[in-house]
């Protein structure tokens, strides 16, 4: 099968369309009581009567554990015995307090992709964690003692056929000593067609993974038409969708999907592929010219991931700092690897192509 | 606090907008200060950024630039400057959709030779820095398509009058930061494409205060150590037997360090670590003490009160 790479169309046409994908972030530090918080003390130490995770707690005075607010606690209840039955200290004294360290920075992040797919969490670029999505297509990242500052957190997912979803990337400012939540990550569907050329009379089924039961449009377009089509993912998460080509006519068409879940959670688009349908001359000039005849008939399980759009130019199922370096190596010079645009030159463009793609 | 953030697709294909910030400074004679880059992506996804900014080298000289903290993590081509220009190539993974993206610092210095001698009634001098048309920003959207840039400019004002004591902002953040560049993995591959198939590391960091200064190479095997300071992505490795110990160490502009390194016997093992600067400790145990002293003194005149 041969599938062309996601082509300029979609990209230019960017009037054709308009998605809007929410994403929630709420942050426990900052001294700011909202969405499930019961209260917010500017910290994220627990045992200070606000937990780490911005929930009313303690101090229970008479449990035998001196905690934040307590002077003292001798676990009786009684007063007069050097210790008040609320827990202040008889018989004088005095004391300083030291205030509890800041505690330290979390980063929770939550969301939905397909169910049991593998997600991977990217830090700026780099493979941070991964995590296996439940039967709903839900996962949850924490990452604990990271530093403050602007960080991009980028989730991709690999579904039960292997093919991968579009990197879903999300950049926010992290407060030090905070507990930042990042909520509503739907991950765009992935997207599988089982041939790259059809006849004017064919059929070509795309097939993929988006979360359970969630609607996923599918747009169809060339030069000249679009034609937009919805579907329900089943509760497995897998959507099916047959393209009847006499309805399109001859020409090249770019395919991508976009999805809404159960939750009314918008995805990002899909990657862009694309397929051609011949016109009936070419169909005759098919036995002369292999190149541009149809593929034979394909079976469901020949459905396949376009593998050969990932730009992994080592193989090895990941696109990173290795293939960079690749790039890097070829940089302003002309090698097929690396100029993925066939421009004659190894430069940003190819770059831009190939950290599309970035796996970490 | 919670904030709902609308990531939206245009309706019509905007222009992105390189800026500076701020937009308008006024500097005195002989003062360092700090010109922002910033990007507002107008609703697009953005992966890779080609700048190219001139600035008028009469009365501005670039002390120092800054990666810290930027939206963009992997940097490519690194800052250069010629004639008054500044070119560097830059591009973030997956892509970047923001109004206010931070992507770097220009530390400049005011030429005090830029006025003359006598200069008790010179007029100021203004000066512009401003964006090249040249410059490029390319979409993410897997074919590199350009994306429509506006250019928005800064004006400096320079103030003729050398004071005694000059600012230098860029300082004072260096000696703020305490924090080391973020940890990082080196990967050792090779490729029958690319120096002969020999073998080579990859790696790449980013640090959230000053920005990544350089990076270091070291490969200890057969009881000696090879050293390469200013070492770049990807390093041909000296020793292709793997039988050594490879640490690439990346530093900050503070001098705060992350260190990541390999073991080769056979097995690949790797581990990194952090380590602040030696000067930036003594200033964090001054801040733990001044913290501490002030809780000290807020509770002494509470209990005073009482």
């Amino acid at each position: 099968m041969c599938l062309v790479a996601g082509s300029l169309f979609f990209a230019n046409q960017t009037n054709a369309e308009v998605v809007t994908t929410s994403v929630t972030v709420t942050i426990c530090g900052d001294n700011a009581v909202d969405g499930n918080e019961q209260c917010d003390d500017g910290g994220t130490v627990s045992g200070d009567g606000c937990s780490s995770s911005c929930q009313l707690e303690g101090p229970i005075c008479g449990n035998g554990t001196v905690e934040t607010g307590e002077q003292c606690d001798d676990g009786n209840g009684l007063s007069g015995d050097g210790c008040s039955a609320s827990c202040i200290g008889e018989g004088g004294g005095s004391g300083i307090y030291i205030p509890p360290p800041a505690g330290k920075t979390t980063v929770i992040a939550i969301g939905k992709a397909y169910p049991a797919s593998r997600v991977t969490l990217l830090v700026d670029g780099a493979h941070k964690s991964e995590v296996t999505a439940d039967s709903f297509g839900g996962f949850r990242f924490e990452l604990e003692d990271t530093d403050g500052g602007t960080f991009t957190f980028g989730f991709f997912a690999l579904d039960i056929f292997s093919a991968r979803s579009l990197t879903f990337n999300f950049t926010t400012s992290i407060s030090p000593y905070t507990l930042t939540t990042i909520g509503g990550i739907l991950l765009p569907p992935t997207l599988m067609v089982n041939k790259g050329k059809a006849s004017s009379y064919d059929v070509v089924t795309l097939r993929g993974s988006s979360a359970p039961s969630s609607r996923v449009t599918i747009e169809i377009q060339n030069n000249n038409k679009k034609m937009t089509q919805s579907v329900r993912a089943n509760s497995g998460g897998i959507y099916e969708y047959d393209i009847f080509t006499h309805l399109l006519g001859a020409g090249i068409y770019q395919i991508r999907v976009k999805a809404e879940s159960e939750d009314l959670l918008i995805s990002t688009y899909s990657q862009i592929i694309s397929f051609r349908i011949l016109t009936d001359k070419e169909m005759t000039a098919d036995k002369e010219n292999p190149e541009i005849a149809p593929e034979e008939e394909e079976k469901d399980k020949d459905i396949k991931p376009p593998y050969d759009f990932y730009r992994d130019i080592n193989g090895d199922s990941f696109v990173n700092l290795t293939d960079l370096s690749i790039m890097f190596y070829y940089w302003k010079t002309s090698n097929p690897l690396t100029d993925f645009n066939n421009d004659g030159i190894t430069n940003i463009f190819d770059f831009s192509i190939l950290i599309y793609w970035w796996t970490g | 606090m919670v904030i709902v953030l609308i990531l939206l697709a245009p309706a019509n294909a905007r222009a992105a907008v390189l800026y500076f910030k701020p937009n308008q400074s006024s500097q005195n004679l002989g003062d360092t200060f700090i010109q922002e880059i910033r990007l507002n992506t107008e609703g697009e996804f953005i992966n890779t950024a080609e700048i190219y900014i001139e600035y008028p080298q009469d009365i501005l000289e670039l002390a120092d630039f800054s990666n810290g903290n930027s939206v963009l993590s992997l940097w490519i081509e690194n800052p250069e400057v010629k004639n008054g220009f500044i070119h560097f190539i830059a591009g973030v993974p997956a892509g970047y959709q923001g109004s206010d993206g931070f992507v770097a610092k220009m530390i400049f210095f005011t030429k005090t030779s830029s006025i003359q001698s006598d200069t008790a009634n010179a007029d100021a001098l203004l000066g512009t820095i401003r964006f090249s048309e040249s410059s490029k920003i390319l979409l993410n959207d897997g074919v590199g398509t350009l994306a429509n840039v506006e250019f928005e400019s800064a004006n400096v004002v320079i103030i003729p009058k050398l004071l005694s004591k000059v600012e230098d902002e860029w300082h004072d953040e260096i000696m703020l930061d305490s924090t080391s560049p973020e940890p990082f993995i080196v990967s050792v591959s090779k490729h029958k494409d690319i120096f002969g198939g020999k073998y080579f590391i990859s790696f790449s960091t980013v640090d959230k205060q000053t920005g990544i200064d350089h990076y270091e190479v070291f490969e200890y095997f057969d009881g000696k150590v090879s050293e390469t300071k200013n070492a770049a992505s990807p390093y041909l490795l000296d020793n292709q037997e793997l039988n050594g110990i490879i640490r690439v160490r990346a530093v900050d502009k503070r001098g705060n360090e992350a260190i990541s390194e390999i073991r080769l016997n056979n097995e690949l093992e790797s581990k990194t670590q952090n380590r602040i600067s030696k000067t930036a400790i003594p200033v964090f145990i001054f801040s733990v003490l001044l913290v501490c002293a002030s809780a000290i003194a807020i509770y002494a005149k509470k209990s005073r009160k009482k």
